[in-house]
C-alpha cells in the first residue's frame, strides 16, 4: 500500500512537480501535433470512400425520380434499382454506402437528395433492429470523412442529435482534436506505419499503392467466410482501402461480432428529436411533399431459416412500428419471411448478389400494397434546387 | 462503462473530488474518512457497472451478500461441519450463477444436439422461459473476475487464512472496486480487502506513476491492441486463408490480445493508485518466458496463481506421482479454459496448455538446450519455441469453430504463393511496429520507477519529473495522433 508523501519534499514542491508532469505531458504532445504538416492538404491524404456529394446530386437530377432508396450493403447486396424499376414500374435510384448508418443516411437524405432539388414521390430506408435511432453508430473511420464530405457549416438537425446524445464526451473529443491539433491524422500516420511495414518485407520489388490494392483484393467481400453470422460493426479498413468491386460492402461484414458493440444499441424506442435522426427525416419529409418507408431487413438466419428477435428488441420494434404508423410512414419487414433462407445469405446478413433480381420481385410483392402503382413516366421531375 | 472513453475519464475525476473532500474535514478522525470514502467508492463501482445494464447489479449484490453472510458464519460456527456447510453453499451459489449465465448457452446447444442425434425431444431445454431467458440476455461483464475473487476469500476465511469482515460496505467494495472490476487483476483478501479496511494516503509518487500507468495503458490498447486488431479481424474473417496469412492473423492476435490485456491491468492500476490503493502484478513480460510454467508464471498472474491456490494444490499438486500431476495439471488447465470461455476451442486451449506444461519438464529433460543450463543459445531457443507454443494456443483461442481449427491445421506452408507469404509478412510487420513501444517502453517506464509505486526520494526530484513528463507526452502524443479509428473492447471484457 502506497504510504504518505515523503516528508522531505515540501507539499508545495510536491505539487509543483504534478502541475509540471501534467502541463509538459499535455503540451509537448500539443505543440508536436500543431507543427505536423496538415494532412488534408497534402497529396496523399484521402483514403476514404468514392462518394463526391456534389455528383450525386447531379446524377439525381439527370431523369425523373420516382422512389429512392437509402441504405448500406444491407440494400446493396439485396436490390440493384434497374431490377426494381424493371419490375415495378418505377423511376428508382439508390443512394447507398457500405458501412453506413442513420447519422449518414440523414445527410444523404438532407444534403443529397434535398440539396439537390430531386423530389421523389418515395424514399425507403433500408435498416436493421435499432439502427434508425443509433445515430452515433459508425461515425468513425471511413465514415468520418464521408461525413466531413457531406455536412455543411450549418447543421441544427446534426447538432440537436450529437450534442444532446453525448454532450460531454462528444464536446471533450472535440476539444481534445483541436487542442491537440490532430483532426485527421490518423490516416496519415498509419499510413506511414504501413509504409515502413512493405518497406521491412519487400519482396519482389512491389511498390506501395500496389501492395495496398493486393491486400484490399485479397480481403475483398467474397473471399470472406460464411458463418460469421452477424455484422461487426467495424468499418474499419486497412489504411488506403479501395473497393475494387464496386460499394464499400466490405465494411459491413468483416470481423466476428463484437458482444461490447450491440451492448450500447438502444434498446427503449426514444422518438425525440434529440434522441435520433428518425423525427428529423420525417419532418423534413413532410416539408417536401415526399413519403418515407421503412423497411427492415432479415439478419442472417439459422439453418431452419429462422431470426427470432431478441426479446430485448421485441418492444422496441413494437414501439418503432407504432411511431411510424402515427407518423404516416409506410413500413415493412421481411425479418419473418421464411423463404429468405440460408442459401440466400452470402456473408453476415448480405445476401448473396446473385439473388438480387429475385429479391427484386419479392420486395416488390411486399411493398406494393403500400407504395402504389407507379406515376406516369415512374417519377418527378427535377425542382429547382433549394 | 469503458475505461477507453471520456466517459471513464469525467466519471475518475468525479469520484476523485468526493473521494479526496471526504477526506477534507479532518477533525471527523481517519476511521470516518475511510468509512465515508469506501461508501463512495461502493456507489461509484455500482455506478460504473451498472452503467449500461443496470441488472447486472443484482448479480453482484447477491454474490456479495452471499459470500459476506458465508464468512460471518463461516467465522462463528462452532464445528467443523458447521463451515463446510456454509462454505458449500457461498461455492454453490456463487458457481451456479457464473454456470447459468455464461454456460448455459454451451450446455444447451450441446445436450440439444446430442438428443437430436438420438432422435429425441430436444427443444425443452432452450425454449423454456428460463433456458429462453438465459439463452439472450448474453453474458453479464466481469461474472468471471468478481465470482472468482469473491469466491476466494470465503475460501480463505474458511482456511483460517483471512478474517472475515464486520462491514458489508467493506466487503462490497472487496468485490465491486470499479478499476478492477471488470477485467482484472483478480484480488485476493489479504491484498485489497487489507487496503480497504485501513486509511490510504495516497502519495505525489503514486499520483505521478498512476497518470503515468493510465496513459501507458490508453496507448496499448487505443493503438496497439485495436490497430493489430483490425489486421487480425481480417485474416480471422477469411473463408480460406493460406499457411503465411492465416499464422500472421494469429502472430497479429498475439500483439492485440497481449496489449489489450495488459492496457486493462495498467488503467486499472493506474485509476486505483491515484485513489491510494495498490492492486496485484498481472504481467511479467510474457513473451519472454522461458518455457510454458513460466508463461504461466508472467501471463494473468493473478487467475494462474487463482488456479494454483484453489484447484491444483487442493488435487494434489506437484507432489504425487507422474500420473497424479499429469491429473491435476490437466483438470486445472481445462478449468483455465473453460474460464475463458464457454465453447470448445476454450477447452482445446486449456489442454493444450495443459499438454504443455505437463510435457515439457520431460522434454527439458532430454534436450539439453531446453534446460536451462542450457546458457544463452538454450534461453533464444527456450523464449523461441515457447513463443512459438504459445501462439499455436492463441490459433485455438481466436478461432471459435472446430471447422476452422481443422481447416488451419491442414494447411500446406509449400502450397501458398510468393505474394501470400509477403501479404503476411507485410501484416506481422505492420503489427510488430505497433506493439514495438511494447518492447521498448516497458522497461524504460520500469527504470523511471513508475510501474511500481514507490516512495524513493529521488524520485521526487526535478530530473526525474521531467523523465516522467516525456514518458507521459509519448504516450498522449500516440494516442492523439494514432489511436485507431475502430474501438472496441478489451477483450477480457467477455470472461
Amino acid at each position: 500500500m502506497i504510504t504518505g508523501p515523503v516528508s522531505s519534499v515540501s507539499r508545495r514542491r510536491a505539487l509543483a512537480q504534478l502541475a509540471t508532469l501534467v502541463g509538459a505531458g499535455v503540451a509537448l504532445p500539443a505543440t508536436i501535433g500543431h507543427l505536423l504538416p496538415r494532412t488534408r492538404t497534402s497529396e496523399d491524404v484521402v483514403t476514404g470512400p468514392n462518394f463526391d456529394p456534389a455528383v450525386e446530386r447531379q446524377f439525381l437530377i439527370k431523369k425523373p425520380l420516382g422512389w429512392l432508396l437509402i441504405g448500406n450493403s444491407m440494400l446493396n447486396s439485396r436490390l440493384l434499382p434497374a431490377h426494381l424499376s424493371e419490375t415495378s414500374g418505377w423511376a428508382v435510384r439508390k443512394l447507398a454506402e457500405g458501412g453506413t448508418q442513420s447519422a449518414i443516411w440523414w445527410l444523404f437524405f438532407k444534403n443529397v437528395l434535398i440539396a439537390s432539388g430531386a423530389r421523389p414521390l418515395w424514399v425507403t430506408i433500408f435498416f436493421r433492429e435499432s439502427d434508425l435511432t443509433w445515430p452515433d453508430f459508425r461515425i468513425g473511420g471511413n465514415n468520418a470523412e464521408l461525413i466531413r464530405r457531406l455536412k455543411t457549416a450549418h447543421e441544427p438537425e446534426w447538432d440537436q442529435v450529437m450534442t444532446g446524445r453525448n454532450a460531454l464526451p462528444g464536446r471533450t473529443t472535440v476539444a481534445m482534436e483541436k487542442f491537440f491539433g490532430v483532426e485527421d491524422h490518423d490516416d496519415w500516420a498509419r499510413r506511414r506505419v504501413q509504409d515502413v511495414a512493405f518497406r521491412l518485407t519487400a519482396l519482389e520489388g512491389m511498390k506501395r499503392g500496389a501492395r495496398r490494392l493486393e491486400l484490399n483484393e485479397h480481403f475483398s467481400l467474397d473471399r470472406l467466410r460464411h458463418d460469421l453470422g452477424d455484422d461487426s460493426g467495424n468499418d474499419g479498413k486497412i489504411p488506403d482501402a479501395r473497393q475494387p468491386d464496386g460499394p464499400a460492402d466490405a465494411t459491413d461484414s468483416l470481423p466476428p461480432p463484437d458482444p461490447g458493440m450491440y451492448a450500447q444499441a438502444p434498446s427503449v424506442f426514444d422518438p425525440s428529436p434529440a434522441a435520433s435522426f428518425l423525427p428529423h427525416f420525417i419532418a423534413l419529409a413532410a416539408r417536401h411533399d415526399i413519403r418515407l418507408h421503412f423497411h427492415r431487413v432479415k439478419r442472417r438466419p439459422d439453418a431452419n431459416g429462422q431470426r427470432p428477435d431478441l426479446p430485448v428488441f421485441r418492444r422496441y420494434m413494437d414501439d418503432l412500428q407504432a411511431y411510424l404508423k402515427r407518423e404516416g410512414c409506410a413500413y415493412s419487414d421481411e425479418s419473418g419471411d421464411r423463404e429468405l433462407a440460408l442459401d440466400w445469405y452470402q456473408d453476415g446478413d448480405h445476401l448473396n448478389r446473385a439473388f438480387r433480381e429475385p429479391f427484386a420481385r419479392k420486395f416488390w410483392s411486399l411493398v406494393q400494397p403500400q407504395i402504389g402503382p407507379p406515376p406516369p413516366g415512374g417519377g418527378r421531375p427535377p425542382q429547382p434546387a433549394g | 462503462m469503458v475505461f477507453q472513453s471520456f466517459t471513464y475519464l469525467w466519471f475518475l475525476l468525479c469520484v476523485l473530488t468526493g473521494y479526496f473532500a471526504l477526506q477534507w474535514p479532518s477533525n471527523r478522525g481517519a476511521s470516518w474518512a475511510r468509512s465515508a470514502q469506501n461508501l463512495w467508492l461502493l456507489a461509484a463501482s455500482y455506478t460504473f457497472y451498472g452503467w449500461v445494464t443496470p441488472w447486472w447489479l443484482i448479480l453482484i449484490a447477491t454474490t456479495t451478500v452471499v459470500d459476506f453472510t458465508a464468512t460471518r458464519k463461516i467465522t462463528a460456527a462452532s464445528t467443523q461441519r458447521g463451515r463446510q456447510q456454509w462454505l458449500i453453499a457461498s461455492l454453490i451459489v456463487n458457481f451456479s450463477i457464473l454456470c447459468a449465465f455464461k454456460y448455459f448457452g454451451f450446455f444447451a446447444t450441446n445436450v440439444t444436439a446430442a438428443l437430436q442425434s438420438v432422435g429425441l425431444p430436444s427443444t425443452w431445454l432452450t425454449t423454456n422461459p428460463a433456458g429462453s431467458f438465459l439463452l439472450h440476455v448474453g453474458l453479464p461483464a466481469g461474472i468471471s473476475f468478481f465470482t472468482f475473487q469473491s469466491a476466494s476469500c470465503v475460501i480463505d476465511v474458511y482456511r483460517g487464512q483471512a478474517t472475515s469482515r464486520h462491514s458489508l460496505v467493506d466487503y462490497a467494495l472487496f468485490v465491486s472496486f470499479f478499476p478492477q472490476l471488470v477485467a482484472g487483476p483478480i484480488e485476493r483478501s489479504e491484498n485489497l480487502l487489507q487496503q480497504v479496511d485501513h486509511p490510504r494516503q495516497p502519495s505525489l509518487s503514486g499520483w505521478k506513476s498512476g497518470l503515468v500507468l493510465i496513459f501507458w495503458g490508453l496507448f496499448q490498447k487505443l493503438v496497439i491492441a485495436d490497430s493489430a486488431a483490425v489486421l487480425a479481424n481480417k485474416v480471422f474473417a477469411l473463408e480460406s486463408p493460406s499457411f503465411p496469412i492465416l499464422w500472421a492473423g494469429v502472430l497479429c492476435f498475439g500483439v492485440q490480445i497481449y496489449a489489450d490485456f495488459s492496457a486493462y491491468t495498467d488503467i486499472a492500476r493506474g485509476s486505483a493508485r491515484l485513489l491510494g490503493f495498490e492492486l496485484l502484478k498481472n504481467f511479467d513480460h510474457p513473451y519472454l518466458a522461458q518455457s510454458p510454467v513460466d508463461f504461466w508464471r508472467r501471463w494473468h498472474i493473478t487467475l494462474s496463481t487463482w488456479f494454483r491456490d484453489y484447484v491444483f494444490i487442493p488435487l494434489g499438486g506437484s507432489r504425487q506421482g507422474t500420473a497424479g500431476t499429469l491429473r491435476a495439471v490437466l483438470i486445472t488447465f481445462l478449468l483455465s479454459g473453460l474460464w475463458h470461455g464457454a465453447s470448445w476451442n476454450f477447452v482445446l486451449w486449456g489442454v493444450f496448455h495443459g499438454l504443455l506444461v505437463a510435457v515439457w519438464p520431460h522434454l527439458a529433460r532430454a534436450v539439453p538446450l531446453l534446460h536451462r543450463s542450457g546458457g544463452r543459445m538454450g534461453s533464444v531457443l527456450r523464449v523461441t519455441l515457447t513463443f512459438s507454443l504459445i501462439h499455436i494456443g492463441w490459433l485455438l483461442f481466436r478461432e471459435h469453430t472446430l471447422s476452422g481449427l481443422g481447416r488451419a491445421f491442414s494447411l500446406n506452408p509449400f502450397e501458398a504463393p510468393v505474394a501470400h507469404w509477403r501479404m503476411g509478412l507485410g501484416l506481422v510487420a505492420e503489427a510488430w511496429i505497433y506493439g514495438l513501444p511494447l518492447l521498448i517502453v516497458l522497461p524504460l517506464l520500469k527504470s523511471l520507477h513508475l510501474l511500481p509505486a514507490s516512495n524513493d526520494p529521488r524520485l521526487l526530484t526535478w530530473k526525474w519529473t521531467t523523465l516522467q513528463s516525456l514518458a507521459l507526452a509519448f504516450c498522449l502524443l500516440g494516442i492523439v495522433i494514432l489511436r485507431s479509428s475502430v474501438g472496441s473492447d478489451f477483450i477480457y471484457f467477455a470472461f
